[in-house]
């Protein structure tokens, strides 16, 4: 125990960067999918930033995860579209209650799978 | 009308979701910046505080652990002139009650005391009663019999009785056979968010930490002025720590005091477990929650902590309700706002997964403990939250359905423990 | 989110393949774990190790290593070095 840090200069940062994805992704992409993001960028940013490791791969990791997430929102729907069109509008209940479900479920593990990597970078490990 | 009513209950439980959520996520920034203060290195209590201690320690059918954790009583740094130790052979029909004889009949602080199947087998907190009415000394432990305590334990947790404001304790348990399969494992993971984070930021903001019924200590004189523990309800301990609370004492949480625990090794005996916590948590909800609202001994923040903790084991099947509500009502109405809470609810959903430690909880408790893989098992949690909507949502039946009819429904299923632990503990 | 105005059946195969790589992708962190554990094992609760250096290095080890069902006895280590470290130094 004791090798934890907060960076809060690392928080600040993640803020700032939270801000402006969070402005352009209510510009440009909008609707659940912008509302999403915006969660998973508070909760990286928030609980990621302040620990151990380089900003630089905190950054890496949060542009890793906003792809993911921006990727996952254009397919998923685009595949819901596609199943109403083929098999009929029932399978849109699908969608509606699977959708935020799984977009949690890549947030937790993308989230989960940094906590590793920041636990084991060079430039510090969490304590006991 | 009736899209009026759904969507003003979907916004309530909405509301509600969120507001564990900020709870949790406060309880997780909290425990993040303090322990980068190292506050864990402040010492409270005195040290050198040793009143007598009496040690309880309730055994129905315990052969494969009961003489590991007497050998640990007899390896306790605590002077043994202050140590009894009380083992309640609870109606067993296996070898427990010869294997503490043989030690009562070694070490004169070991006592044990038999019941027989008439008498026996009616719960934890009648066993612990039975052991109240014999213990002797100052402040009463209670540990379950397939728990291994540090050696120290009894100090670090005596010490915090210092303060005459404390009337309860509560240290940190750890789960022993976390290797052993994937239940365990889990289990693990809902014990990291729930003691390192959970736990210890209730103690660090002054909300209600919990008492867990063992690895822990209670007064004597408070344990006498609540009439020991109630029989009536399956969570004797959640009851006893807002007894404690509302007769003006508090429950301390002691990060240091750390105790090894057997977790249940099948979703059967995870149902069993999670299922009797379940119902004696709502039990205890019905019991407290107006007490609490309007207690004089609790502060506001206290007050709004303690409804959310006792009310807690009914979130999974509110989760449940507004997904049922939720569907329709997507359909029916649909607006952006609306949109958004349905995006959002799920989120809230994984503010408590597990044993309702949501994953930020349990992967902030991981890194702070030096983990460094365990938390790829994350995701899987959310297995265990749906399974446990299962559970909860039966036991409120069962419970509904006990209090129409007027049956007694304080069925005592006991965890039942295999003894592969002691292969974890390096001797 | 732009949608594709006429899903052919291609396109839905397509995209199933797409979402089940995704979710997939999404649980296999976890998987891996659960097959192949690398992850140290339960927090071992300091209890009478004694404070030397070399504990560093001896709390690294994991208690117990599933695949090969080795337990390492990190004590025997601990009083090996606490041993040596008491011996006078016979080069001096």
């Amino acid at each position: 125990m004791g090798e934890y840090k907060w960076k809060i200069n690392h928080l600040i940062f993640g803020f700032c960067v939270g801000a402006i994805a969070s402005y352009v992704l209510l510009s440009y992409v909008g609707g659940e999918s912008a509302f999403i993001l915006i969660i998973f960028n508070f909760l990286y940013i928030s609980l990621i930033f302040p620990l151990n490791g380089k900003i630089a791969a905190k950054f890496s990791m949060l542009l890793i995860g906003n792809a993911i997430g921006l990727l996952w929102n254009f397919l998923f729907p685009l595949f819901a579209h596609a199943v109403a069109y083929h098999f009929g509008e029932l399978f849109n209940v699908l969608y509606i209650i699977l959708g935020p479900f799984l977009n949690l479920v890549w947030i937790v593990s993308f989230w989960s799978t940094s906590l590793t990597v920041l636990a084991n970078s060079k430039n510090g490990r969490a304590g006991t | 009308m009736i899209t009026e009513i759904l969507e003003a209950l979907f916004l309530f439980l909405t509301a509600l979701m969120t507001a564990y959520l900020t709870r949790h996520y406060i309880f997780t920034l909290t425990v993040l910046k303090n322990s980068q203060e190292q506050k864990r290195d402040i010492t409270t209590g005195n040290s050198t505080y040793q009143p007598t201690v009496s040690i309880i320690i309730p055994a129905h059918n315990e052969e494969k652990v009961i003489g590991r954790i007497l050998q640990r009583m007899t390896e306790l740094t605590y002077p043994k002139d202050k140590m009894q130790i009380i083992v309640i052979d609870d109606a067993s029909t296996d070898n427990t009650g010869k294997i503490v004889e043989d030690y009562s009949k070694l070490f004169n602080y070991i006592e044990v005391l038999h019941r027989s199947r008439e008498e026996g087998g009616k719960g934890k907190a009648s066993a612990l009663n039975v052991g109240f009415k014999h213990a002797k000394n100052e402040i009463i432990h209670c540990f379950d019999a397939d728990y291994y305590p540090q050696r120290d334990i009894l100090e670090k947790l005596t010490k915090e009785f210092c303060d005459p404001r404390v009337g309860v304790v509560q240290g940190r348990i750890t789960v022993l056979n976390e290797p052993q399969n994937i239940v365990t494992r889990l289990v693990a993971l809902e014990r990291i968010g729930g003691y390192r984070v959970d736990q210890q930021a209730r103690d660090n903001l002054g909300l209600i930490t919990q008492f867990g019924g063992t690895v822990g200590g209670v007064r004597r004189r408070l344990l006498e002025r609540l009439g020991g523990w109630d029989e009536s309800i399956l969570a004797e301990d959640t009851d006893l720590t807002f007894r404690s609370y509302l007769a003006g004492y508090k429950v301390r949480y002691v990060h240091d005091a750390e105790c090894y625990e057997e977790a249940v090794e099948s979703w059967r005996a995870y149902w069993n477990q999670r299922y009797r916590w379940a119902k004696g948590h709502m039990q205890c909800a019905f019991k407290h929650s107006l007490k609490v609202l309007k207690s004089n001994n609790l502060r506001l923040r206290e007050k709004i902590d303690g409804l959310l903790l006792l009310n807690v084991y009914f979130m999974p099947v509110l989760v449940l309700c507004s997904w049922i509500i939720g569907a329709p009502l997507f359909f029916l109405k649909y607006s952006q706002w609306f949109s958004m809470f349905w995006t959002s609810m799920p989120v809230s959903l994984y503010s408590f997964v597990g044993n309702f430690a949501p994953f930020f909880e349990v992967g902030i408790g991981a890194y702070l403990d030096g983990r460094t893989r365990v938390q790829w098992l994350i995701p899987l949690l959310i297995f265990t939250f749906l399974y446990n909507i299962l559970v909860c949502t039966k036991a409120l039946m069962d419970l509904i359905i006990s209090k129409i009819s007027g049956r007694n429904c304080n069925h005592w299923t006991k965890t039942a423990h295999s003894g592969n632990g002691n292969s974890y503990i390096v001797s | 989110m732009g949608m594709i105005p006429n899903p052919t059946p291609t396109t839905l195969a397509v995209l199933f393949l797409g979402i089940s790589i995704l979710v997939f992708l999404m649980f296999l962190p976890a998987l891996f774990e659960l097959k192949k554990r690398r992850d140290a094992g339960p927090r071992m609760i300091l209890d009478d190790i004694p404070a030397i250096p070399q504990l560093e290095l001896a709390l690294k080890i994991p208690i117990s290593n599933i695949e090969e069902d080795v337990h390492f006895d990190y004590v025997a280590v601990l009083k090996t070095v606490s041993i040596i470290t008491i011996l006078p130094n016979l080069e001096s």
